[in-house]
């Protein structure tokens, strides 16, 4: 009875400090993990960049310097396409990286600033009035039919 | 001193403080005579006053031995860790009350270096900490992907709309 309770003292005592040790980090709000690494230091994001394949470092490093660089006014838009992006559930966010990587590869470079502009058009419209405007003349002067399909794609997943 | 002049033994009359007072040397002269008188020819007073007399020569060759300097510093310190083991008693009493019977320190002593076996090694490998500490070096991993991931989409979303001057148009 006596040595009963004397263990049951020792392993509470050993719970106790055990669960003292293994309590989770607080919680709190985290900025985003991309504001984290814009805030980092400049010693602290060398650390945080020197084992990456220099590649793949440059390419984060050059990124971050033209985010930086960017108009205030570009730079707040972008956020805000950016969080409603991310809002978006993953098959969609996958769907659209594969439609902007075919944008790339397949539209002429002589045509892509044009897109841009018919695509910040489109994004506008309601889908009946969209779908009008791609078949309309102009558009059908300027854009092949896989281009003007690739454009209403885009328009309709790209977020707002 | 009617018991001596009845030559009546004080013993025997119970009183006793009558001899004290002789021995002690505090009884009138007048009736000291009579003290010896009565002690001359009673074996038993006699006896009695040779017996205190012998306590009393004693008491004066007695001399009291000098103490040190540090004498009361070492008395109070010794007061000190006496009451500090009356404090541990007191906590051994507190145990003794959890534990009815009394702490039995053959399951105490195994018990307690088990307890101690495990702190040790949980200080020294503890597999939470561990853990924890891997959780964060991950999530500082996956935090960079996501933030490349997010320079990414950045990235599309800036090449699919057009530039600011175009935007204002």
């Amino acid at each position: 009875m006596r040595a009963g309770r004397l263990w049951l003292a020792v392993v509470g005592l050993i719970l106790a400090a055990a669960g003292l040790w293994a309590q989770p980090p607080e919680r709190a709000e985290r900025p985003h993990p991309l504001e984290k690494l814009r805030r980092l230091a400049p010693e602290e994001r060398e650390r945080v960049l020197q084992n990456m394949p220099p590649e793949r470092r440059q390419m984060i490093e050059e990124r971050l310097e033209r985010w930086e660089r960017m108009a205030p006014r570009r730079k707040k838009r972008l956020e805000g396409s950016l969080t409603n992006f991310q809002q978006m559930k993953p098959e969609q966010q996958q769907a659209l990286r594969k439609l902007a990587k075919r944008f790339q590869e397949t539209m002429p470079e002589d045509k892509r600033m044009e897109g841009r502009r018919a695509l910040t058009m489109l994004r506008r419209l309601a889908p009946e009035a969209r779908r009008r405007v791609l078949n309309g003349p102009r558009m059908r002067d300027r854009f092949n039919e896989q281009e003007r399909e690739l454009l209403r794609e885009m328009a309709e997943n790209m977020p707002d | 001193m009617k018991n001596t002049k009845d030559n009546a033994c004080p013993m025997q009359k119970n009183e006793g403080e009558l001899l004290l007072s002789y021995c002690a040397g505090s009884l009138a002269a007048e009736r000291v005579a009579e003290v010896e008188r009565h002690v001359g020819v009673c074996p038993e007073c006699r006896s009695w006053v040779e017996g205190q007399q012998t306590v009393w020569q004693a008491l004066e060759a007695w001399e009291v031995e000098p103490v040190s300097a540090d004498f009361e510093a070492a008395l109070f310190a010794r007061i000190a860790r006496e009451e500090k083991a009356a404090g541990w008693q007191r906590w051994r009493e507190a145990w003794r009350r959890l534990l009815p019977g009394g702490l039995d320190w053959r399951v105490a002593a195994p018990a307690g270096a088990i307890a101690l076996l495990l702190v040790v090694g949980l200080a020294v490998e503890n597999p939470f900490r561990r853990e924890q500490a891997e959780a964060m070096v991950k999530l500082e991993a996956r935090e960079i992907e996501k933030a490349e991931r997010a320079l990414e989409d950045l990235e599309m979303l800036r090449q699919l709309e057009p530039l600011e001057e175009e935007t204002r148009l």
